[in-house]
């Protein structure tokens, strides 16, 4: 990627995961590939699963290992780490007795161990409380000052309002969304959609408040909408199976 | 590449950490003990003891590779995966400490034998007695650990269906008369007599291919079914 933060939105199972476990070289892509080198990332999956019977210390230590930090090096970041997401007072429990959001932050920690070139974080803000959600953002703008790439997933993009990069996937197609120049004076959009073979629904159905038809020519439809409602339209038209030609500013 | 190194000791560390922590490997390892005593008791030489000991590391070694690979959750996969910078990688170093693992645990065993034995592996000479059993086990372990690979989740998801073709296979390749183990362990627990290396020698080459090519498998198959 060429910008330093991009979100991935969609609904539920829309496929944001698989795609960033195909960008995090877990999982193998059914068709296409990953241009980029997967060797130096770290991920926070997502409904993260901590390894039971190891402490949050000596996991991070354990995960600092594999990604070759020194242990001088490893100790002074774990512990800031540990005190910034507020996991102070359970650096020596049991991770497999800690609550869903406590696991959610050790997951945090280990993404943010040591610079790497990309950083992806699948819905990193599910099960987090207020502060940690503070420390996260913190640690993301950080990351990004060091030079990381962040690929953030979230059903909507409420939670990183400042994206470079704006992905919508549904139906397993996915829309980039630009983010500053189609922004018409009035905050409204043009959204170029064709119709295809699969396509449901009437070209009506995608109209409403925030929407409204510019020209219907053939197969192709042109919508006029408001910027904030830009991702929920095309999550809905690449639902019903409608191809995005593209997302502008009015000529 | 020292850092490729650094990042294999660490995950070998993990992997142990991980295995032993929630004791997972206390069952083989157990099983492993009571067995061996067993044979130990039955009196014998060291080759013999030996030799047997060797073979039953093959369904050991396959249930601790097994045990490792399915240990953590697949978020902690991808955790790993990210940090060692391949998949592939993480699985292999998996396996390849459970093969490290009890490939130790197989060479106590040997020294034990050796020691209890009161000719200590004569005829033949200690050393060489050693020597066979060695690569009697390291074929053993290396077979076994890599079966359990192929055990695994996710090639294989249901822990008794991983189980019960991993038994299968290991009593196959422990009895059948085809298999190179039953040549292996006939030629080292009987005779005495004659030169034996030429024949442990090609059962080792057998086993290497066998093993590799099913290593190779299963860590493509893997990675192709892991989601």
């Amino acid at each position: 990627m060429s910008t330093k933060l991009g979100t991935v939105q969609g609904g539920n199972g829309s496929g944001k995961s698989t795609l960033l476990r195909v960008l995090a070289g877990v999982t193998r892509a059914t068709s296409g590939r990953v241009l980029m080198s997967a060797s130096e990332l770290s991920i926070v999956p997502e409904r993260f699963v901590p390894p039971s019977n190891m402490t949050p210390v000596s996991y991070l230590w354990h995960m600092g290992g594999l990604r070759g930090v020194r242990m001088a090096a490893l100790t002074e970041r774990s512990d800031h780490l540990l005190d910034l997401l507020g996991l102070a007072d359970a650096r020596t429990v049991n991770m497999g007795e800690l609550s869903k959001g406590t696991a959610q932050k050790v997951a945090i920690a280990q993404a943010f161990l040591l610079p790497v070139p990309l950083v992806i974080l699948d819905e990193p803000y599910t099960g987090l409380d207020e502060p940690a959600s503070e420390a996260l953002g913190l640690l993301i703008a950080q990351a990004r000052a060091d030079g990381s790439a962040i690929i953030v997933s979230e059903h909507d993009g409420e939670r990183v309002p400042s994206a470079d990069q704006v992905l919508v996937l549904a139906a397993g197609s996915l829309a980039v969304v630009p983010t500053e120049a189609p922004v018409l004076a009035d905050g409204r959009v043009l959204v170029r959609l064709v119709r295809t073979a699969n396509t449901r629904g009437e070209d009506e159905a995608l109209v409403g408040e925030a929407a409204s038809i510019v020209a219907a020519t053939g197969a192709e439809l042109t919508l006029e909408v408001r910027r904030a409602s830009v991702d929920r339209l095309l999550r809905q038209a690449l639902d019903n199976a409608w191809q995005v030609r593209d997302v502008r500013e009015q000529p | 590449m020292i850092r490729t190194a650094r990042q294999f000791v660490a995950l070998f560390r993990y992997v142990c950490a991980r295995s032993l922590l929630s004791q997972r490997w206390v069952p083989p390892l157990s099983l492993y003990l009571v067995a061996f005593a067993a044979l130990f008791a039955g009196g014998g030489d060291a080759r013999g003891t030996g030799v047997v000991s060797a073979v039953l590391l093959l369904p050991i070694s396959a249930w601790m590779s097994t045990t490792a690979l399915n240990a953590d959750d697949t978020s902690q996969v991808a955790v790993v995966s990210a940090s060692v910078g391949s998949y592939l990688r993480g699985r292999a170093v998996t396996t390849i400490t459970a093969m490290v693992v009890c490939g130790a645990v197989g060479t106590l065993g040997i020294a034990v034998a050796l020691v209890a034995d009161p000719r200590h592996g004569r005829p033949g000479g200690a050393l060489a007695t050693a020597a066979l059993l060695a690569v009697a086990t390291m074929t053993t372990t290396v077979f076994g650990a890599t079966l359990g690979s192929v055990c695994a989740r996710p090639i294989i998801q249901r822990q008794g269906t991983s189980w019960l073709i991993a038994a299968l296979v290991s009593v196959i390749a422990i009895t059948a008369p085809w298999s190179p183990f039953t040549s292996m362990v006939s030629q080292l627990a009987a005779s005495h007599a004659g030169p034996l290396w030429p024949g442990v020698a090609r059962v080792v080459a057998e086993n290497l291919a066998v093993s590799t090519a099913m290593f190779a498998g299963g860590l493509f198959a893997s990675h192709r079914m892991a989601s």
